[in-house]
């Protein structure tokens, strides 16, 4: 069950680091032009880039879980960066960084939603894989066993 | 052993299939909800933004109806114009009894001078205006001054002090209005007065100045006396005032509603198909069961088990996969057209209102019920005939 949580995991962070390279503002062609003529990425922009840092700790928390991690402890652990990676993945495109003002432009209805719905999926998997670990049994070392 | 744990063990038994028979209920459960909740919106809001315009007759410039449609519904921006004096001959006919003239602007795209780009802009003149003031009646008796705005429901200040910036100039946002799930949420309204201050700052602030041509105006709103017939009366302004379509508010919209009408069609399609779908498969799926356990029921039937606990074990257990699969899909569905309803909105090009709490508890349980009764159906012929049959001939098969 935990490798089938850590693959979700891993899909997730897939899809907040790159979901966003397609569906940002900048994506549709659409900058920002300063009055000196200047072409700037608008804000929906950096929020993506922003994104590959809650997806990166994600994806080392799922690969940990996908590719068979037996320590109960770490594995938890990387339940609980997953959470806060999901939860800082939702709050950047709503609350810390945000998207661009008109709702009819694409970061707002594409890759707002897409980032949300991942950052969900994020901390639904990784509350899932912490009480799947919690009840993983813990590998006899072969010292003690002896 | 109780009758929900033995359907528990049972479920936990053969993960393929009840990961089958759940998914079935998932799918069943998911798109009924999304539908429903989708064509119930977008019916709901297309009859609070005709109700909202307050207005009986709506007239453009000729050739311009559909582009006042996608701009009223999708916020699109529309250009159109045409001259002031149509008003006065419009309040001139018979059976008016007030008229009022709106400007529509637009910000501009990607540029720094409009904290937003394309937003839909209506400017309303509040010495005639109608439709604007009873909403803003409850929150601003004064109306608004120059230089202040009020959003529709999506609208939020982008600068300090509630500031948005609109053409180089800095506009307060005194509040929203109630959602209607049209462009009318996306949209600024402010009086002509401060539109032609805009014009004019944006002269020096903005990267492109906003234009209102002299002695034009978008549209003209009216309303017309109690117990008239508004088609008559639009087919007098028709005839009377050149150049100029007037749209009944009955008939606004038209286009969205054969789009609806025609995506409810689909959607019955789709449904007469998957749903009879879910229930054979989910019913073969318990009838390779039955006999897979003819032993194992047997079994159960030897030690004292009655018909109709082996019966309501089956149905225990398809019951509790129903209920699992569909609370998936009823969040799936919810959270779906939660997220994606923008994108729902542009793509469909049907406006849409979320439901409320009391609706939308409804509709989840009947959805949830729907799932629930497909797979009981289903589970119900092969939960029959595995329970009535002898145990010692079960057991030796």
């Amino acid at each position: 069950m935990s490798k089938v949580l850590g693959a979700v995991m891993v899909v997730a962070a897939l899809v907040l680091a790159i979901a966003p390279v397609f569906t940002d503002c900048q994506s549709d062609g659409k900058w920002l032009t300063t009055a000196n003529g200047k072409q700037v990425s608008m804000k929906c922009h950096w929020t993506g880039i922003a994104e590959i840092a809650a997806a990166i700790p994600l994806a080392i928390g799922g690969l940990y879980a996908l590719l068979g991690g037996r320590r109960k402890e770490t594995t938890r652990l990387a339940a609980i960066v997953g959470v806060a990676s999901g939860a800082v993945a939702i709050l950047l495109p709503t609350f810390l960084i945000g998207t661009c003002g008109s709702a009819t432009m694409t970061c707002n209805l594409l890759m707002r939603p897409i980032l949300l719905s991942a950052g969900i999926v994020a901390i639904v998997a990784s509350t899932a894989l912490f009480f799947v670990a919690r009840d993983q049994e813990m590998p006899v070392a072969p010292a003690a066993a002896a | 052993m109780n009758l929900l744990r033995l359907a528990w063990k049972n479920i936990s038994g053969n993960s393929l299939r009840s990961w089958v028979v759940a998914l079935c209920a998932l799918v069943v459960a998911a798109f009924a909800l999304f539908s429903t909740l989708l064509l119930r919106g977008a019916a709901a809001s297309l009859e609070l933004a005709a109700d909202r315009l307050g207005a009986d007759i709506i007239v453009v410039p000729e050739g311009a109806q559909t582009e006042m449609e996608g701009a009223l519904l999708m916020g699109v921006p529309a250009h159109f114009w045409m001259p002031e004096e149509n008003v006065a001959k419009l309040a001139a006919i018979p059976g008016v009894e007030a008229v009022t003239p709106q400007v529509y602007l637009a910000t501009l795209i990607g540029a720094s001078c409009c904290s937003v780009s394309e937003m839909f802009m209506i400017a309303y003149d509040p010495a005639t205006d109608f439709t604007v003031r009873p909403w803003l009646e409850a929150r601003l008796p004064a109306g608004l001054a120059l230089g202040e705005v009020i959003g529709g429901d999506y609208i939020s200040a982008t600068e300090e002090d509630n500031g948005i910036l609109v053409y180089g100039a800095l506009v307060t946002l005194r509040g929203n209005l109630e959602p209607t799930g049209t462009g009318l949420d996306q949209s600024l309204f402010f009086t002509l007065e401060t539109a032609h201050e805009l014009a004019r700052v944006s002269e020096i602030a903005a990267e492109e100045p906003l234009v209102i041509p002299p002695g034009q105006v978008s549209a003209v709103l009216l309303k017309t006396k109690p117990g008239l017939d508004t088609e008559a009366l639009a087919v007098e302004i028709y005839r009377t005032v050149p150049g100029v379509y007037p749209i009944q508010s009955a008939n606004l919209f038209q286009s969205s509603r054969t789009q609806l009408k025609s995506l409810l069609n689909t959607v019955v399609i789709i449904m007469a198909l998957i749903w009879p779908l879910a229930i054979l498969l989910i019913g073969m799926i318990y009838l390779m069961a039955a006999n897979e356990r003819r032993r194992e029921l047997g079994v159960l039937r030897a030690l004292g088990a009655t018909r109709r606990f082996v019966c309501e074990s089956l149905l225990a257990e398809a019951s509790l996969l129903a209920f699992c699969g569909a609370s998936v899909g009823v969040f799936i569905a919810v959270l779906a057209i939660y997220l994606f309803r923008r994108l729902i909105m542009v793509s469909l090009g049907v406006p849409f209102l979320l439901p409320s709490a009391g609706s939308l508890a409804l509709q989840i349980g009947i959805g949830v019920l729907l799932s629930m009764l497909s797979v009981f159906l289903a589970a119900l012929f092969p939960a029959l005939k595995i329970s009535r049959q002898d145990p010692a001939i079960a057991m030796r098969e």
